[in-house]
């Protein structure tokens, strides 16, 4: 018997709430275990590979952002960080928490310059060189099956875009 | 016999909830909330929307989204609206679940609130917390006023929590933004957006929390209190606007976060910079007409208000709907339906269901089977300018039925078009409440979102414009003066994949004007009684509007 870790990965509740009630509304990634019909409720279940994928996801943000910028952070952007960390992962593509960080601004402002998303991602010690280096392994990741996939793709305008995968 | 509500509540609770195998269930259940408890939820969003800096800026986002110049400028401020929802994301709900528990106690609903509260999801109980308001300690307060009665009572602590929240909440809200939208080259920009991050609503709650004390809160009410009289005077708002924005003020003060006024930012000139063409009757909600205002604040996005409807019917055993449907039919100069959409709903534990039966004909039919009756020539003319295909519907059925006796209904109900209607959740592989392909044996399956509203990402195979009846389902689309009002013009019908191995299709409906793309054709006969039914029906759902 156990709780999803997130528990223990050092989240804040809020944080791990927005987490777990995502997890339900996207439903289509879990079963459905109808336990009681007509009764006192039911569940969604998630297999247990997959909590450890949650569990790892949500460890790595917590390494990655540090917990100073895990409290000036807005809850559900947090949430949305680990949330995009394990559903990538869950395409089996090993992606780290910087590349999911990098990737996330991509997804949620648009086409950005190397220096608007290091900027953007407002974290010290990552620096322009960083984000150039992260978004050439974006471009080309290598799937856990061995299939090479691009994440993000550069524009003519030197701006860099997500690409739907 | 069981109610209705209770099979919906049931079929709800199926599907929300999260278990982590060997554990226990985390549930994230759901009840039937009252559609005016709802409103009281969503106008707290809308109220922090127009009395902020970034709420002005999120609705001049989201106008962008539905009337902007360029599909490319529509999607960027789509997404800048999500970053800047997500940056607000518990003030929000926090704020709007605190408003519904306001309303509740205001209405004397207390055990309603109780239903509701355990229901919540645990993401908007803990987004509830952060506005600690100690209720039990202004109840004692008010208890010492001799001169009060109960309902009195409960009107006071509704005022004091909802405008306690709302004060709180405006403060987290109302970072400064003016100068560095002014200043942006372009919007929406990544400037604008770490502006936004590096002064988060929700973290900004956070400083605010250990401020909010009953001292605090009884404040608030006193200050509602002369803040109501004063605009009593004005017969505007703005008294007690004043009023609030300077607790506001001075607890963003007190927590040591800068704070603006929300009237420093300009939505009309932040529009063209977005790229959205919309004409907007801007004005100045405090100093309009308080009923003007009131009109303002209590309109709303309510399609799909049949849910209700259909609750509230009486269940009909079913060889008495038999002999309703004949005279109905009768009346209509028809031997069968054109198309009929059943709603068949969670199997009860005593071995029977509720089946909804909406059979519908055609505007030639009608028009044929009512010419030359005066009395309806009003009904008439309003019949002879829709669409073609639209759906008029005959007469709507709750019937109660045995389980094993669903497949009778097509044959008891005489029709030339057959189509079930299915909680998204109550059928497949996985939850086997309905065969798929038994019911499909009759008819296509339709799959109806019940609970969640998000729209998932799947790109629909079809989308539809569901052509109006003639008694209206949505009015024009209007301006409300001020703001955008989010009245429809006009509703989808969005027709999904079937998720791999399932027959039946998802479906949903939304209001048009959410649509970046507006230019749909309008539904085939089929589909728009399936579109219909989703509006009017027992899983009737829309999109309310929630932000997250």
């Amino acid at each position: 018997m156990r709780e999803p870790g997130l528990d223990r990965s050092g989240l804040p509740p809020a944080v791990r709430d927005i987490i777990l009630d995502q997890l339900v509304s996207g439903s289509e990634d879990f079963k459905l275990v109808l336990s009681n019909v007509g009764g006192g409720g039911s569940a969604t279940a998630i297999r247990n590979e997959d909590l450890e994928l949650l569990d790892s996801a949500a460890t790595l943000v917590v390494s990655f952002l540090g917990s100073a910028a895990i409290a000036a952070w807005a809850p559900a952007a947090v949430a949305n960080l680990v949330l995009l960390l394990y559903r990538l992962r869950k395409k089996r593509i090993p992606i780290t928490a910087l590349q999911a960080a990098v990737l996330r601004e991509l997804k949620t402002q648009g086409s950005l310059t190397v220096a608007e998303i290091t900027s953007s991602l407002d974290q010290p010690g990552i620096t322009d060189q960083d984000v150039e280096a992260t978004l050439g392994q974006l471009s080309n990741i290598r799937r856990a099956d061995g299939v090479k996939v691009g994440l993000v793709s550069p524009d003519p305008d030197g701006t860099w875009h997500a690409e739907d995968v | 016999m069981p109610l209705p509500e209770h099979f919906l509540s049931n079929a709800v609770d199926e599907v929300l909830g999260i278990y982590a195998p060997g554990a226990s269930p985390l549930i994230k259940a759901n009840s039937t909330v009252p559609a005016d408890v709802t409103m009281a939820h969503e106008r707290g969003h809308r109220e922090l929307c127009d009395t902020s800096p970034l709420g002005q800026y999120m609705t001049a986002l989201a106008l962008t989204t539905r009337y902007s110049v360029s599909a490319q400028s529509g999607q960027k401020a789509r997404l800048a609206l999500r970053d800047a929802v997500e940056q607000c994301w518990s003030v929000q709900e926090g704020y709007a679940t605190l408003r519904e528990c306001a309303y509740c106690i205001g209405t004397n609903r207390l055990q309603l609130w109780g239903t509701i509260a355990k229901a919540l999801p645990s993401s908007y109980r803990t987004a509830l917390a952060a506005f600690p308001i100690d209720i039990e300690a202004l109840t004692r307060e008010l208890a010492r006023h001799h001169g009060l009665n109960a309902e009195q009572r409960n009107a006071m602590l509704s005022m004091s929590v909802e405008f306690t929240g709302y004060v709180m909440a405006k403060a987290a809200m109302s970072a400064p933004l003016a100068q560095v939208l002014r200043s942006a080259a372009a919007l929406p920009t990544p400037e604008v957006a770490t502006a936004i991050r590096r002064n988060a609503p929700d973290t900004r709650l956070q400083k605010l929390k250990p401020h909010l004390t009953t001292s605090f809160a009884w404040s608030c009410l006193q200050n509602v209190i002369e803040g109501n009289r004063e605009s009593e005077e004005t017969r505007t708002t703005r008294p007690l606007d004043e009023r609030l924005d300077a607790l506001a003020r001075d607890m963003a003060a007190r927590a040591g976060i800068a704070y603006e006024r929300s009237d420093a930012v300009d939505l009309l000139t932040l529009l063209p910079r977005l790229g959205c063409n919309a004409s907007v009757d801007h004005r100045d909600g405090r100093d309009v007409g308080i009923q003007q205002l009131q009109a303002y604040s209590t309109e709303a996005d309510v399609v799909g208000a049949g849910g209700d409807a259909a609750m509230k019917m009486k269940i009909l055993p079913l060889e008495v709907a038999q002999d309703a449907y004949a005279f109905h039919l009768q009346q209509h100069q028809q031997s069968k339906a054109e198309h009929i959409v059943c709603e068949l709903g969670a199997k009860e534990s005593n071995g029977q269901t509720i089946a909804f039966i909406h059979p519908y004909c055609t505007k030639e039919q009608v028009l044929k089977a009512f010419r030359g009756q005066t009395r309806l020539s009003s009904l008439l003319d309003k019949v002879a300018k829709c669409d073609d295909s639209t759906a008029i519907l005959i007469v709507m059925f709750a019937v109660r039925i045995a389980v094993d006796e669903v497949g009778r209904l097509p044959k008891t109900f005489a029709h030339r078009d057959w189509s079930w209607v299915v909680a998204d959740a109550l059928i497949g592989d996985r939850s086997p409440q309905w065969n798929e392909r038994a019911l499909a044996q009759h008819g296509t399956v339709y799959g109806a979102p019940v609970g969640d509203m998000n729209f998932d990402d799947r790109v629909p195979d079809a989308m539809y414009r569901v052509p109006a009846t003639p008694t209206g389902n949505s009015g024009p689309a209007k301006e409300g003066y001020g703001r955008f009002s989010p009245v429809p013009d006009d509703v989808a019908l969005m027709v999904l994949p079937a998720p791999m191995g399932r027959r039946a299709r998802p479906v949903r409906v939304m209001p048009m004007n959410r649509l970046l793309h507006r230019n749909l054709v309008v539904a085939s006969f089929p589909y728009a009684c399936v579109g219909e039914t989703l509006l009017n029906g027992y899983f009737s759902s829309i999109g309310s509007g929630r932000l997250g």
